[in-house]
């Protein structure tokens, strides 16, 4: 079971849930999961995030895979300058 | 839209006609002002007569009684003049603060003068120093006591068709020297929140027997300050008659509150200023041996 | 995750000079404003007069009867921005917070904002014109301090900006776009267990990056439709993003080519002029310059934010942090452009702590729209925590580097945001700073020492580059980023590198957006490691290639062909490593060289290219430190820079000399931003100095030499160990400057900048003892 670690916005979604477990091990999966687990949440608010899969942050993770013990975060996108 | 003429009279008699016969002329020395002016649209003249092809406006010459010093001279070619330096170290430094070195190239004391601004650099110095202005104009020659030149921001004493030809700098008595200080936030290219200038001459003794204090960007126009001289002379330049002298300059200030710095932090600094030019003044007399 | 990092090189970490070098030192570089077409004629922006006002009309047939005058546009001549959202290169944009900034729609919420522009055949006239057009506008109270706008009662500069982040979702319209709020562990035990807890708030000026370009363009459009843009940019593909979203004509119909850049900073990743020319030159039917004033880019490019941040923190005695809290408040200009949030995720992201509470807010008010300036929203909340950090160590008397040193993170210790670090490189950052004589320099009476450290992110994102080889074995590298910082020699280098031929055989090129892959701006400190990486990637598949074509010629396996020292080798034994063509001819292997390929590449299968694409997702952290000491005129309040040290984290330096670069000119900016810059409004909503005589960026005087010392752990996840160096320069300086001018001035001023009147009265309150 892969852990997750939800943005401050999410948490907005999740009764202030912080951190889960997931069963998926693709990222189109884990956004079905967190969609079922609460049904605040949606796509978009998932989309505007980047996920940071063991420590390596993910602008566009679609096609992205994790082990399970992978340590997920999302995290707001950041602008550079 | 308008077009701008220009005019590059080679004599004093043919700059007069010029100006005379042109209702929207202005006088380009080194356009370091007029230009960016023009530039930005706070000028926007019909006539420019360019004067730097005009023997009396150009020369620099060390007379007998003073250094003339024509009203387009550049800084750079008065920064070069040894007996300028040796004579007259202030007012060659306030000159030389002018911009950058690419200004110098260009910038001169007359036009310092004449744009009128009160944070101009080397009038202090020229004021401290007991500059006189030769002017010319339809009325003939006349000369002007420097401090007398400038009568508010932009505004200066010259009538309709005249010109500053040439800034005399009598010679000092011998023990003398000047010195001019400014405070910018910055090292160079800026603008002095506060300047002051100050000459002096000493006895055998070390005592202070004439002085002349002046003060820029703290009025309307550059002041000389007679009541800071007065603290001077008579005194061995020691701590207490310094700060009689920065005191009586931030009592003859009158600055005003704008983005380069409040009123009070002006009259401040420009006491501050007026007590250590005063003090290189000093340590410049007595490094004459 | 972890892949081969290499560590040994060749060319990598040289010092070559730079391609671009002579033609910029000679003047036959081009820049935005240097290129002139047949036909060409001028645009010129009409700017509001006032700080906010609806627009109730504009008039052009005044401008219109002036001979010459070939167009005029305003918004209607743009399509409505409704709520479309453009895929910006990081994060997603809406339409209607930069179509507005382009060209305002019924209402101007700043001064200086574009209003209507015409195009005229020379720029007096064009100047002339946009005077003669008239527009009405209806004049509204306009609010300039943060904490005002921040009221509820306060006016609304937009009727639909709701604050984002608050639950429930608020039914009122405010000038809070965003409120954001993350912690972790439990910030009041953090505090219970505190021994010391220090709290300040700190104030950072809204300025500009100053950059010395300003912004320009040439259009040029024809019959069938094509749009051909010349700008000086950071992005060639964000301009044509951005300017097709805001005109609304197909991506597909542009040509996008950046000129060189005289400096960007962050501020040239949008369009200001370009939507603006390519409309003027539809309907003009010529090609249109534009080219802002100075005074234009001050008053209406997008400067960074203003930022008020509390901070509080409490330690043990003994030194360990136990808890951090900050409060942010960021003045973001009339448009939500979110540089808060990097500002409440990172302010503290250089300390271990199991405590953290940060909480941010963003407010509009009657000023530019904010855009990137290097690491942005970061150096204003950096400010307030480093100062805080300084004076504690102070309190508890330790040292202030051996006080990070107990607090930095290192490798597998978990961010506030719940993100674990990979291998980063603060502890040796603080290790070399210490070790380096300016930190145990003496200080004389009157100066003061500042140190400060500072954490940033780096972007990766998406980057594409071609390699094509000439017929004699010479090299072109094409890519699509904007050269700001060296990155064509950094480019050349790491081709160089996987060629194994010498870089001077190498041209590279910022190509325009027809002739390369998409490529995101130069910003984020992304170009070395992305584009780099593409370069990286296309030079192996180059290699891959050149291997197979020696092997059809030898007819071998392409197994049994090696690559090395620029040439293939006929694969007979061991110990190939760096060998030269005499080693091979002594050991009787055969080789060819990549000149030899080239002459016989139209016989082996065409011409030599290859190409690579990808989105970089292997971007890491930087830190920098930077030492500062300051000596202060008591008697004027003016702060004199003696000596000044950057230490900085570069993974690896492709090229040092322009890493080096980027650390003494975010060194400079930081101490500018510190000391004199910020933008003064006055009472009517206008920026009171917008030039460069009272905007005061330092000046090469004003400054010692910036000492560097860079410090090489290697990024784990790139093939060279990069990591971005761009962004983090630029927040350390702060808080390095105000921590040495306050220690050598004896005061605690946390007012920026440290302007001398405002330190001046700070002495004196200090020397009454009122302070
Ligand atoms: C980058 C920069 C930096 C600067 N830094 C400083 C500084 O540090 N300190 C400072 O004091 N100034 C500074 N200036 C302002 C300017 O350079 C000086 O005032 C300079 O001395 C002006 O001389 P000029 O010969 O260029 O004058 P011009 O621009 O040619 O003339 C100035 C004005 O005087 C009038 N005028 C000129 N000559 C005569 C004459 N003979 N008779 C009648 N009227 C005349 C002109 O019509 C015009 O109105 C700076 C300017 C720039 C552009």
């Amino acid at each position: 079971m892969a852990r997750v670690i939800l943005s401050a916005d999410m948490q907005r979604y999740t009764d202030g849930i912080r951190e889960i477990t997931v069963s998926a091990g693709k990222y189109r999966d884990l956004v079905t999961e967190l969609l079922q687990r609460f049904p605040g949440m949606n796509e978009a608010i998932v989309a505007k995030h980047a996920l940071a899969i063991d420590g390596i942050i993910i602008q566009t993770p679609l096609l992205e895979t994790f082990g399970e013990d992978s340590e997920l975060v999302f995290v707001a996108r950041i602008a550079g300058g | 839209m308008q077009s701008v003429r220009y005019e590059a009279p080679t004599s004093l008699d043919q700059a007069a006609r010029t100006l005379l016969g042109s209702e929207n002329a202005k006088i380009l020395a080194g356009g370091t002002d007029l230009l960016v002016q023009m530039r930005l649209g706070l000028k926007q003249p019909g006539l420019l007569v360019d004067i730097k092809n005009i023997p009396e406006i150009m020369q620099l010459t060390l007379g007998d009684d003073a250094l003339r010093v024509g009203a387009a001279v550049t800084g750079a070619l008065v920064g070069e003049h040894a007996e300028a330096r040796r004579l007259f170290p202030g007012f060659v430094e306030a000159l030389g603060l002018i911009g950058s070195s690419q200004i110098q190239g260009r910038c001169s004391a007359g036009g310092n003068l004449c744009n009128a601004s009160p944070a101009a650099d080397s009038v202090p110095a020229l004021i401290a120093n007991r500059a006189l202005c030769n002017i010319i104009g339809p009325a003939g020659a006349r000369s002007v006591a420097v401090e007398s030149f400038n009568t508010g921001p932009g505004k200066n004493c010259l009538a309709a068709g005249e010109l500053l030809v040439s800034i005399d700098l009598p010679l000092p008595a011998h023990r003398s020297s000047d010195a001019y200080l400014r405070f910018i936030p910055r090292t160079e290219m800026d603008i002095a929140v506060a300047g002051a200038a100050v000459a002096l001459s000493l006895d055998e003794a070390g005592i202070c027997t004439a002085a002349r204090v002046a003060i820029g960007a703290v009025a309307p126009t550059a002041l000389l300050v007679t009541a800071a001289a007065d603290a001077l002379i008579g005194s061995a330049l020691d701590e207490a008659s310094l700060h009689a002298a920065a005191a009586a300059a931030s009592a003859a200030c009158s600055p005003i509150t704008d983005k380069r710095g409040t009123a009070d932090y002006r009259r401040k600094v420009v006491g501050v200023l007026v007590r250590r030019a005063a003090a290189i003044a000093k340590s410049r007399i007595e490094a004459q041996a | 995750m972890n892949m081969n990092v290499k560590t040994e090189f060749k060319y990598v970490g040289t010092r070559p000079i730079r391609p671009d070098g002579p033609d910029k030192v000679t003047g036959r570089a081009r820049y935005g404003a240097d290129l002139n077409v047949q036909g060409m004629i001028y645009g010129h922006i009409v700017r509001s007069p006032h700080a906010h006002a609806k627009i109730k009309s504009i008039d052009f047939s005044a401008a219109c009867k002036l001979p010459g005058v070939l167009a005029t546009m305003s918004a209607d001549d743009l399509p409505e921005p409704g709520d479309r959202k453009i895929p910006g290169g990081e994060v997603e944009m809406a339409l209607k917070t930069f179509s507005p900034v382009v060209m305002a729609r019924k209402k101007v919420l700043y001064h200086g904002q574009a209003v209507a522009a015409v195009a005229a055949t020379s720029p007096e006239l064009a100047a002339e014109a946009a005077r003669l057009v008239k527009v009405e506008y209806e004049v509204l109270p306009h609010i300039m301090d943060m904490h005002a706008a921040a009221r509820a009662d306060a006016p609304l500069l937009h009727d639909d900006v709701y604050t984002q982040g608050v639950d429930p979702a608020p039914t009122t319209p405010s000038n809070i776009p965003t409120q954001i709020e993350i912690s972790t562990g439990d910030i009041s035990k953090g505090f219970a267990e505190a021994d010391l807890v220090v709290e300040r708030t700190y104030f950072v000026p809204m300025c500009h990056q100053g950059y010395i370009e300003p912004h320009a363009c040439v259009v040029q459009t024809d019959e069938n439709g094509k749009v051909d843009i010349w700008c000086s940019t950071q992005g060639a593909f964000m301009v044509r993003t951005l300017t097709a979203a805001v005109t609304g004509i197909d991506i597909g119909r542009f040509k996008v080519t950046a000129s060189e850049i005289g400096g960007g900073f962050g501020g040239k990743t949008t369009v200001y002029l370009e939507p603006v020319a390519v409309v003027l030159s539809l309907k003009s039917g010529r090609p249109v310059k534009m080219v802002m004033s100075r005074d234009d880019v001050f008053r209406a490019t997008g400067p960074a934010a203003a930022a008020e941040t509390r901070v509080k923190i409490g330690v043990t005695r003994d030194g360990r942090i136990t808890a951090i809290e900050t409060d942010i408040l960021m003045d973001c200009g009339a448009y939500t452009s979110h540089p808060i949030m990097a500002g409440v995720l990172f302010n503290s992201a250089c300390y271990r702590c199991e405590n953290v509470r940060s909480f941010g807010r963003e407010v509009l008010t009657n000023k530019p729209r904010v855009y990137a300036y290097r690491a942005p929203g970061i150096p204003q909340p950096v400010v307030a925590v480093e100062c805080v950090v300084n004076e504690i160590a102070e309190r508890l008397n330790m040292d202030p580097i051996d006080f990070r040193l107990l607090n930095a993170v290192d490798e597998g210790d978990v961010m506030a945001i719940g993100i674990p670090f990979q291998a980063i490189g603060l502890k040796q950052v603080l290790q070399e700073a210490k070790a380096h004589p300016h930190y145990t320099a003496e200080l004389k009476a009157g100066q003061g020492r500042g140190v400060a450290v500072a954490f940033w992110i780096n972007a990766g994102m998406q980057s594409s580059a071609t390699i094509n080889v000439s017929e004699d074995g010479s090299v072109n590298i094409l890519t699509g980023n904007p050269d700001i910082g060296g990155s064509r020699a950094s480019m050349a280098l790491m081709a160089a590198e996987v060629l194994g031929i010498p870089v001077e055989t190498i041209r590279p090129s910022v190509v325009d957006t027809d002739s390369v892959g998409f490529c995101d701006v130069t910003g984020g400190s992304r170009t070395t490691l992305a584009t780099g990486g593409a370069v990286i990637k296309a030079a192996e598949t180059l290699v891959k290639e050149l291997r197979k074509r020696a092997a059809a010629i030898w007819s071998l396996d392409i197994e049994e062909v090696d690559w090395t020292g620029g040439m293939a080798v006929a694969k007979s034994g061991t110990g190939l490593e760096n060998m030269n063509r005499e080693d091979a001819a002594t050991r009787g292997d055969k080789t060819l060289t990549l000149a030899d390929l080239a002459a016989r590449a139209g016989a082996t299968g065409g011409p030599l290219c290859a190409v690579a694409s990808h989105n970089a997702h292997n971007a890491a952290p930087s830190f920098a430190l930077n030492i500062c000491d300051a000596q202060v005129d008591r008697e004027t309040g003016k702060v004199d820079i003696l000596r000044y040290t950057c230490v900085q984290d570069a993974g690896k330096a492709i090229h040092p000399a322009y890493v080096e670069g980027q650390m003494q000119g975010g060194a400079v900016q930081g101490i500018g931003w510190a000391l004199n810059e910020e933008y003064i409004f006055n009472e009517q909503g206008r920026l009171d100095n917008p030039g460069f005589l009272d905007y005061r960026i330092p000046v090469a005087s004003d400054l010692p030499m910036i000492d560097t010392v860079i410090v090489e752990v290697p990024n784990p996840l790139h093939p060279y160990g990069v990591r971005g160096v761009g962004e983090v320069p630029i927040a350390p300086p702060m808080p390095a400057v105000v921590t040495a001018v306050n220690r050598a001035a004896g005061t605690r001023l946390c007012h920026l900048p440290l302007s001398p009147p405002k330190l001046l009265a700070a002495i004196e309150a200090a020397e009454a003892g009122t302070a």
